[in-house]
């Protein structure tokens, strides 16, 4: 019964509105806060006309409850579709708006919906063996990785304790793939590592592997073709200093996850600022990999890039090129032995 | 009783404005208050008529008090019964002709009736203030939505169940955003084909969303030509949105069905399962599909040449800032640890 939530919306309202015509007139019968006659006189008559509604919602709303519980699965997700809508409209703001039309209030409603934070849920085991099983022909994974995945994982989890908001308590998609990419680019640096000391006698400990990316790329991506520019030479930069092709490939599918992470925190915007700090951090922590932060070798690297855009060729394509993809190959057959 | 109560207090207010006008008319004669010629005949004629009306209903109570209590107790409330049996009868009648609500709140009104249970009753006030908050939250449209979804889900979860082994079951974590993406596609494309309508532009005959093509994803961060057809497939749909609403859900969407492709496509032949059911329930419910001819897909790579030949590579979005509200947000926290970690020291 959607109209539950309806009601729960109209009982927290006015219970806002009651509690600020009374803080008012606490404020004014102290001589804190001074109210003009008329401004007493509406608190007064707010009082009065809410008290007896809130009153009249909160029994009906106790009755309804008798016939549906408020906590079921369409409730839930009717409330959590309500909350959401706080931060779509949050968002919403910043863009011009055009023109709204009737049916765009079926698409805004649409685009609230996201995943239920239960809807997922991994034992720590499994989520250790669905991160090394893939890897594992990429990367080599120590005695030591499951408590390092055990650790990201606590540490992670800690950080993001403390938010209360229904939104970022949601991204659970997300609180699964954040560990799992830390603990992937930890081995993937460790590797690295590996191989430098296989073949030089002087042996290290840690390394500064990653050149600073800029966050706007992310922002930008599919919008400005520099953005993309921008990345993909980050990445084959990235890519060369590998040495080893098992190596390449594990960055390949790192920076497909990490680009796949950053996307999505970023579409949350100014109420996932905190999360995807804490997702920064540990990256910054474990294995150096940061976002350039002085703003003017940030504005600089537009110039920079331009040359980049110039010099290549924007026409070229795989050297093993083909328009029908493996997967079209498989789709096709499908499609015929049905 | 309630009629007998209603008697008493008309008779006690009658015979109080004869006291009253008798008063004023003795004043007048006094000489105390001079009352005018107009105001003094309806004087008189206030007590000429409340003099016949104490008489009715002195009449009509001493009828009442030889009746039978207990029946017309009983009569008065089987009225009420019915009163009250007939204003829920009605109820839906009432509100579908509420004059000073337009047809949009009615309709929500009656919806919010319809999701009533039967026991629980509802004056109209509260049902419209109930309706008005539900269109409000789009109550209705989300649950409608999530019929929809649990719909996509099921389907979608029933395609792939028997395909997951201990290589595969990563992409477990996917299976509720996808449903998600489809019908979030499903709705705009319903929005986009209203447009259309509504703007009878026939020129444009809409024949659907243009096909993607899958080596665009496979070569994805490889090939720029890959980066450019899905630009400019991207770009097409982008321009079949008239609101800013549509513009912003696409380019959501967009970014969402990408990212899944992508991590689908580099999970190699582990997800061709997978990725053919999602490419087969977005086909069956957004009938958004790939280009699979390969004469076609040649010739799309044709166009999309020419068009890199065209574009400008050096302009920037309308909203190209290079210094990101996030990137301020994170100078400031960087500078507060900062700060917090000599205070240690």
């Amino acid at each position: 019964m959607k109209s539950i939530i309806a009601l729960e919306k109209i009982v927290k309202d006015l219970e806002v509105r009651i509690a600020v015509s009374k803080g008012q007139l606490a404020r004014h019968n102290s001589g804190e806060e001074r109210l003009s006659l008329l401004a007493e006189a509406s608190a007064d008559n707010s009082l009065e006309n809410h008290t007896p509604l809130l009153e009249e919602y909160r029994k009906l709303l106790k009755e309804l409850i008798k016939f549906d519980k408020s906590d079921s699965y369409e409730h839930r997700r009717l409330r959590s579709a309500v909350e959401r809508k706080k931060y779509y409209k949050y968002n919403v703001k910043k863009i011009k708006k055009q023109r709204f039309r009737e049916n765009d209030e079926r698409i805004e409603a649409a685009m609230i919906i996201d995943e239920l934070p239960e809807e997922i849920i991994l034992e720590n085991q499994e989520l250790f063996e669905m991160s090394t099983r893939n890897m594992h022909q990429y990367l080599i994974f120590s005695d030591d990785s499951k408590t390092e995945l055990n650790d990201i994982q606590e540490e992670f989890n800690t950080l993001i304790k403390g938010f209360t908001d229904e939104n970022i308590k949601s991204l659970e998609l997300l609180n699964y793939m954040i560990p799992i990419l830390i603990f992937h680019f930890n081995v993937f640096i460790q590797n690295i590592i590996e191989s430098k000391n296989n073949e030089s006698e002087e042996k290290i400990t840690e390394l500064d592997f990653f050149p600073k990316y800029h966050d706007w790329w992310i922002n930008e991506l599919w919008e400005s073709h520099i953005s993309y520019f921008s990345l993909i030479k980050w990445k084959n930069d990235v890519e060369k200093e590998c040495l080893e092709r098992k190596q390449e490939k594990a960055w390949t599918i790192l920076f497909n996850n990490w680009i796949f992470v950053k996307t999505l925190i970023s579409e949350k915007s100014e109420l996932a600022f905190e999360y995807q700090y804490i997702f920064d951090s540990l990256l910054k922590k474990y294995v150096k990999l940061e976002s350039e932060l002085d703003k003017k070798i940030v504005k600089n690297s537009k110039k920079e890039m331009n040359l980049y855009i110039e010099s290549e060729d924007l026409l070229s394509l795989l050297p093993r090129h083909h328009v029908l993809t493996p997967y079209v190959k498989y789709k096709i057959s499908n499609k015929k032995n049905l | 009783m309630k009629i007998i109560e209603e008697l008493e207090k008309k008779l006690e207010l009658s015979i109080s404005r004869i006291a009253l006008a008798k008063k004023q008319l003795e004043k007048n004669e006094a000489g105390t208050l001079k009352l005018s010629f107009m105001v003094k005949a309806s004087t008189e004629l206030s007590i000429e008529r409340n003099t016949f009306l104490v008489n009715k209903y002195k009449y009509k109570l001493r009828k009442l008090e030889q009746e039978d209590k207990k029946d017309l107790e009983e009569n008065e409330k089987s009225k009420e019964i019915i009163r009250e049996n007939n204003y829920f009868k009605y109820q839906p009648q009432r509100i579908k002709h509420t004059k000073n609500r337009n047809e949009k709140e009615i309709a929500s009104a009656l919806s919010t009736l319809k999701d009533m249970p039967e026991d629980v009753k509802l004056d109209d006030k509260e049902i419209f203030e109930i309706s008005h908050k539900s269109a409000e939250l789009f109550l209705d449209i989300h649950s409608d939505l999530d019929d929809d979804l649990i719909e996509i889900k099921s389907e979608f979860l029933a395609l792939i169940e028997d395909n997951f082994n201990d290589v595969n079951n990563e992409l477990k974590l996917l299976n509720y955003r996808i449903p998600i993406i489809i019908l979030q596609l499903r709705i705009l494309l319903k929005n986009i084909r209203e447009n259309i309508e509504e703007s009878k532009l026939e020129k444009y005959k809409f024949k659907g969303l243009p096909k993607f093509e899958d080596w665009w994803i496979h070569e994805m961060w490889t090939s720029h030509q890959a980066y450019m057809g899905l630009f400019k497939w991207k770009q097409i749909i982008l321009d079949l949105c008239i609101s800013s609403e549509q513009k912003r859900a696409f380019e959501v969407i967009f970014k969402n069905w990408i990212l899944v492709k992508k991590m689908l496509n580099v999970k190699g032949v582990f997800a061709y399962f997978y990725n053919y059911a999602f490419d087969k329930m977005i086909f069956k419910y957004a009938e958004l599909e790939s280009e699979e001819d390969e004469a076609n897909l040649n010739t799309m790579k044709i166009i999309v040449e020419k068009l890199t030949k065209q574009e400008n590579f050096f302009s920037v979005s309308d909203s190209h800032n290079i210094v990101t509200p996030y990137m301020k947000f994170k100078i400031e926290k960087e500078m507060e640890n900062n700060k917090d970690d000599k205070g240690k020291i």
